[in-house]
């Protein structure tokens, strides 16, 4: 006990070095756990994106492909399918619902997908949880109906009963506009920290009306024009959409569905599943993962080393503080646990120090952070893969610690009293 | 200078050539419609736990399991057809199923050009030929049931290289890459 106190004596007496060495491991400790914190909620949040879905199926290209335009709403479908195929296999009896899905136009950047109601009811996330809406209501029968995101909604300021116009294509500034149909905002969505935060709702009908006067991909001009009140009376049910989505009765029929999907004649379809999809594209994005939790594992190495450093240069002024300690009768293995213990308070304090750091950052940057990037940071206690990482730290630091102690052993025992000069 | 850029695909031809017969990887159509893959040193094992009933396919190159494709027809190759039929038998063994899980057979088909009993596709010399095998199994304590282990199938067919795992359990589905240092597969 006296050791520690004599310890943290003498650091204290040189406190601005053991600051900023202990500052340097709090620095690189907050980075890596950072990281650590924000690969896992990443990994989290991309697996809860959807849940409780059976199999996705859109035109045949590939599972990724089609697992990021259908739910992350990311890149754009090669093919659309059939509205037959959609139909032939809601109604297959092994399927206890199905989501059609038809994405195409956008509106601010933000895109828009066609669906049915049964998305609201049936589309689930994170551990199985369901659509709410925050306010309002889900779309009904009027075909200009929309329900959005729970960020479109906070993005762009929209308020239940304003009006929006819906632009044809996905990029953020579009020169053709479905201006003669504006849309109502009828409901808001709560926020899941999915992509359907970032998308707005309309009907299938709704989707094909503001399309009806469009031919060869512009839309019609003068009498061709189809007024918002006439295409309300028209037949809007849509002959193609992009994909759909599948709940089974039971999971045992997956596969077997899956094949015959991937075997319809009828038309080239392609059926995933979005949980063995989800893993692929995952693998994908491991390499930089990994990349990154070495980088931050070198940070903390360079801080360690920068204590080791510190340590060992202040050996030769310390000299005397050594001698002093012999002469009222310390043994030279108290010379060397008085080091290790000094690389252990500088540690501990520069661990401590970083998880302050990291909380304090977690609750500056929470809100923006799941602002802007769909995570949720949570100020939750280390979890025992991060007790064990900092435990790694600690024992790395001791060993480190122990270098200049076996050095200070051994010179106490040469030195003895005698003082070079 | 334009003569020899117009000449260039026609140089290349043979590496293409050469390169579409090397490659094992191609899609033949077998007995279905579409054109499934197949990989030699590769197989595909898709596994559904839902209640307490476990179905299980496993679909693979012969040459993976007998080590050739072709109908058997020496005493030594139908010797090998059968004793890789026996070990497909008992998929309990074959894929460590936990006994406590107490699961049983309830049907099981074998399906492979080189068994007899699925028709074989064109007269083609480089036809290749496929064993698949379905199993549906009943457990009294699913709970049990926690994962796979396909050591057993790696080390019986030692020229089955990776195993391609599709898995829906409790905890949703899973895709799984299993090699023979990695064989334990988790619901």
């Amino acid at each position: 006990m006296y050791l520690l106190r004599l310890a943290l004596a003498s650091l204290a007496n040189r406190r601005f070095t053991a600051l900023l060495t202990a500052f340097a491991i709090a620095l690189s400790v907050c980075l890596l756990l950072a990281v650590e914190r924000v690969r896992t909620e990443a990994r989290a949040s991309f697996a809860s994106t959807i849940s409780g879905t059976d199999l996705i199926v859109g035109a045949r290209s590939g599972s990724v492909n089609l697992l990021l335009y259908s739910v992350f709403r990311i890149g754009n479908a090669t093919n659309n399918i059939r509205w037959d195929s959609y139909e032939h296999y809601a109604k297959d009896p092994r399927v206890k619902w199905a989501i059609p899905i038809s994405l195409g136009d956008s509106h601010r950047g933000y895109r828009v997908m066609g669906t049915s109601a049964d998305y609201f009811s049936h589309y689930q996330f994170g551990r199985r949880q369901h659509l709410a809406l925050d306010q309002g209501r889900a779309f009904a029968d009027d075909p200009f109906e929309v329900v959005l995101g729970a960020e479109v909604a906070e993005a762009l300021h929209y308020k239940l009963g304003d009006k929006l116009v819906l632009a044809h294509g996905v990029a953020a500034i579009s020169l053709v506009k479905h201006d003669d149909k504006p849309f109502t905002v009828v409901g808001v969505l709560e926020r899941t920290g999915t992509p359907v935060d970032r998308t707005l709702h309309i009907s299938l009908a709704g989707m094909e009306a503001i399309h009806i006067d469009w031919h060869n991909g512009v839309p019609a001009r003068g009498a061709g024009r189809i007024s918002a009140e006439q295409a309300r009376a028209m037949d809007l049910q849509p002959t193609a959409i992009t994909a759909f989505m599948l709940g089974l009765n039971s999971k045992i029929a997956t596969f077997s569905l899956q094949r015959e999907i991937n075997e319809y004649r009828a038309e080239p379809l392609l059926a995933i599943l979005p949980g063995v999809a989800l893993q692929e594209l995952w693998s994908l994005m491991g390499t930089a993962e990994q990349a990154l939790f070495v980088v931050s594992l070198f940070v903390v190495l360079t801080g360690l080393i920068g204590m080791l450093t510190a340590i060992l240069t202040s050996l030769n002024e310390r000299r005397r503080e050594m001698a002093i300690l012999r002469s009222v009768g310390a043994r030279p293995w108290h010379i060397a646990g008085l080091l290790v213990l000094e690389a252990l308070a500088l540690a501990l304090s520069g661990i401590a120090a970083g998880l302050g750091l990291l909380y304090a950052c977690i609750a500056l940057a929470q809100g923006y952070v799941q602002a802007n990037y769909g995570l949720y940071l949570p100020l939750a206690w280390p979890s025992a893969h991060e007790w064990t990482l900092l435990a790694i730290i600690l024992g790395a630091a001791l060993l480190m610690g122990s270098v200049p102690a076996w050095r200070a052993y051994r010179q106490s025992l040469a030195d003895g009293l005698s003082i070079h000069l | 200078m334009r003569r020899l850029l117009l000449a260039l695909p026609f140089a290349l031809l043979p590496l293409a050539v050469a390169h579409a017969h090397d490659d094992h990887d191609h899609d033949h159509d077998h007995a279905h419609g579409t054109l499934g893959a197949h990989e030699h040193g590769v197989a595909k094992l898709n596994a559904v736990l839902d209640g307490n009933v476990l179905e299980l396919a496993l679909d693979s190159p012969a040459m993976n399991l007998v080590g050739f494709e072709h109908a058997a027809s020496s005493d030594a190759d139908k010797a090998k057809v059968a004793a890789a039929r026996q070990q497909l038998e008992q998929p309990l063994k074959l894929f460590a199923i936990a006994q406590a899980a107490g699961c049983k057979e309830e049907a099981q088909d074998l399906e492979s050009p080189l068994f007899g009993n699925a028709p074989e596709a064109g007269g083609d010399a480089h036809q290749h030929a496929d064993i698949n095998a379905r199993y549906q199994l009943t457990c009294a304590t699913p709970g049990k049931l926690t994962q796979i282990d396909l050591g057993r199938l790696f080390k019986t067919f030692p020229q089955t290289q990776k195993i391609n795992v599709q898995l829906i359990g409790p905890n949703g589905q899973k895709g799984v890459e299993a090699t023979p240092a990695k064989a334990v597969v988790e619901f």
